[in-house]
C-alpha cells in the first residue's frame, strides 16, 4: 500500500492537442520528402507540393503553439538561438525550418534546384525521424522503445502517401501498399519486442494492452488493409491513414506512463 | 570543486512532511505542483510489517537525462553539481519531464518547468536548503560530497546501508537514502513491493 503527502508529476505532460502535432508533423515531414523527390526530378508539380509542405508546416507549428503552456511567453526563439544537437526537439525544429525555407524557394522556382533538393533531403529526414527519436530517448518509459525511430517515419510516409492518393496523385498508388505493410510489420515487431523484452518492457506491454491494445491491433489491421483494397483507391488511402494515425497516437498517449510514480 | 549532495536517513524519517511544507513556502510552489513529496509505503502483512516514509525530489543526477533532451539549453548543471532550470529560456515542451525517471519535474502554471534546485538562492547566502533546516528529526544531511568532513559525507560513511532510486537507470543520483527500513532496500517501484509482499 502506498500513500502520499504531495504527489510526483506522474500525470500526462502532453495532452490531446499534442496528438494533432504528431499527426501534422508526419504529414509535414512526409510532404517535404515528396517535395524533395519532385524537386530533384524536376517534377511539374513540385511547386504545388512545396506550397502544401509550407502549409502543413505552418499548421503543425500553429498546433504546437496552441497546446504550448508557454504560448504567450515567446521563448520559442531559443530553439534557434541555442545549439543543442542532443535534443530531438531541437533537431525537429531545424528539420522543419530547413524544409520551410527550401520549399519556399522551390515554390518561387528561383535559385539552384539541386541545393533546395539537398536541403529538403536533410530537412525532411530530420522532420520524419524526430518524433520517434523524441520518444525513444526516454529509456525510463518502456513503451517508447528504440524501434519507434523506424516506425514513426514509416507511418508518417503512409499518411502523406494516403493524402496524395486522396488527391489522385498517380505515383502514390504504387507506394501505399508497401509502406503500409512495412509499417504493420514494424508495428508487430514493436509489440513483440515489448512482450518478450526486459521486465520493464513486459510491464509496458501489459499497460499498453490494457489501455488500448485492441485498438492498437485494429490500427495494425488497417495498415494491412491496402493489400486487399487495390480496386477501391479511396478506401486504400483512407484506411491506412486512419491506421497509421491510430498507432502513432496510442503510442504517444499511453507511453507517457512510467511505472515509478503511482 | 564542490559537489553538492543530500542524504536522507529513512530510519529517522517519520513522514511528518515538514520538509515538503517548508519547500512549498520557501519556493512559492503553486497549488498542484510539488517539488518535494513523501511516499509512504507499507510492505508485508501482519506481523511482518515494514513502513517506509520516503521523501522524494529531484536527485541532481551526475548523468541527468533531462539535460541533453532540452532543446533550448535551459536545463543545465551548475559547476557545483546542481541541476537547474533557466525559466526564461524554457519553452515548456515537456521533453525534460518525459526524460526524468523520477517524475521530479512539473509544469508551472506560468508556462515553464520547475523542480527542486537544492534552494540555490539559500546556498548562495550560506544557508542550508529549507527542507534540511526544517526537518525535526534531522534525517536530512547536506553538503559537499568531495569534502570528507561535510555532513553528507559523514552521514553516508556512517550509514549501515546506502541506496539510490532506480540505479538501473544509470543516472548517478546525488540524493542518497540511508538505512532503508526494508530488508530489500528501497521500495523503488511496484514490482519491488509485490516481490517483498510475496517474500513475507
Amino acid at each position: 500500500m502506498v500513500e502520499w503527502y504531495g504527489l510526483p508529476w506522474s500525470q500526462h505532460f502532453w495532452h490531446w492537442p499534442t496528438l494533432f502535432h504528431f499527426a501534422f508533423v508526419a504529414l509535414a515531414g512526409g510532404m517535404a520528402f515528396v517535395t524533395m523527390v519532385a524537386t530533384l526530378r524536376d517534377h511539374p508539380r513540385k511547386r504545388t507540393y512545396a506550397l502544401i509542405t509550407m502549409g502543413l508546416i505552418v499548421l503543425d507549428l500553429f498546433t504546437l503553439w496552441v497546446e504550448s503552456p508557454a504560448r504567450w511567453r515567446f521563448t520559442h526563439v531559443w530553439l534557434f538561438l541555442a545549439f543543442t544537437p542532443t535534443s530531438p526537439i531541437w533537431i525537429g525544429a531545424w528539420g522543419l525550418i530547413t524544409s520551410m525555407v527550401a520549399s519556399f524557394f522551390v515554390w518561387l522556382d528561383r535559385g539552384p534546384r539541386q541545393v533546395w533538393g539537398a536541403l529538403l533531403v536533410i530537412g525532411s529526414s530530420l522532420a520524419l525521424v524526430y518524433p520517434g527519436l523524441a520518444l525513444s530517448v526516454n529509456v525510463n518509459r518502456p513503451i517508447w522503445s528504440m524501434i519507434l525511430i523506424v516506425l514513426f517515419p514509416l507511418t508518417g510516409m503512409v499518411t502523406v502517401t494516403a493524402l496524395a492518393m486522396l488527391f489522385k496523385q498517380a505515383w502514390a498508388k504504387a507506394f501505399i501498399t508497401p509502406l503500409s505493410l512495412a509499417s504493420a510489420g514494424i508495428g508487430v515487431l514493436y509489440l513483440w519486442g515489448l512482450a518478450t523484452g526486459v521486465p520493464e518492457a513486459q510491464q509496458g506491454f501489459a499497460y499498453l494492452w490494457s489501455h488500448g491494445g485492441p485498438l492498437f491491433l485494429v490500427g495494425l489491421a488497417l495498415l494491412v488493409a491496402p493489400a486487399f483494397l487495390r480496386r477501391t483507391p479511396l478506401l486504400a488511402a483512407l484506411v491506412p491513414f486512419v491506421g497509421a494515425t491510430v498507432v502513432r497516437s496510442l503510442i504517444v498517449e499511453i507511453g507517457q506512463h512510467q511505472f515509478f510514480g503511482f | 570543486m564542490t559537489r553538492y549532495a543530500m542524504s536522507i536517513d529513512l530510519s529517522a524519517c517519520v513522514g511528518c512532511s515538514a520538509c515538503s511544507v517548508a519547500c512549498t513556502m520557501e519556493n512559492d510552489v503553486p497549488v498542484g505542483n510539488h517539488r518535494l513529496w513523501i511516499r509512504n509505503t507499507t510492505v508485508g502483512t501482519f506481523p511482518n510489517l515494514t513502513v517506509e516514509f520516503r521523501p522524494e525530489q529531484c536527485l541532481h543526477c551526475e548523468n541527468p537525462p533531462c539535460v541533453p533532451v532540452c532543446p533550448t539549453g535551459c536545463c543545465y548543471v551548475t559547476d557545483d553539481g546542481i541541476v537547474d532550470i533557466d525559466e526564461h529560456q524554457c519553452i515548456a515542451c515537456g521533453a525534460c519531464i518525459a526524460a526524468c525517471p523520477y517524475d521530479a519535474r512539473s509544469m508551472h502554471p506560468d508556462g515553464y518547468v520547475t523542480k527542486c534546485n537544492f534552494c540555490r538562492h539559500r546556498l548562495e547566502e550560506g544557508k542550508l536548503p529549507a527542507c534540511v533546516e526544517t526537518c525535526p528529526t534531522l534525517c536530512r544531511s547536506f553538503g559537499d560530497l568531495d569534502d570528507p568532513n561535510s555532513a553528507v559525507s559523514i552521514a553516508i560513511r556512517e550509514a549501515d546501508r546506502v541506496d539510490v532510486l532506480r540505479p538501473e537507470q544509470g543516472t548517478g543520483p546525488n540524493l542518497y537514502y540511508l538505512n532503508a527500513p526494508s530488508s530489500f532496500g528501497l521500495t523503488s517501484n511496484i514490482w519491488d513491493v509485490k516481490h517483498e509482499e510475496g517474500a513475507h
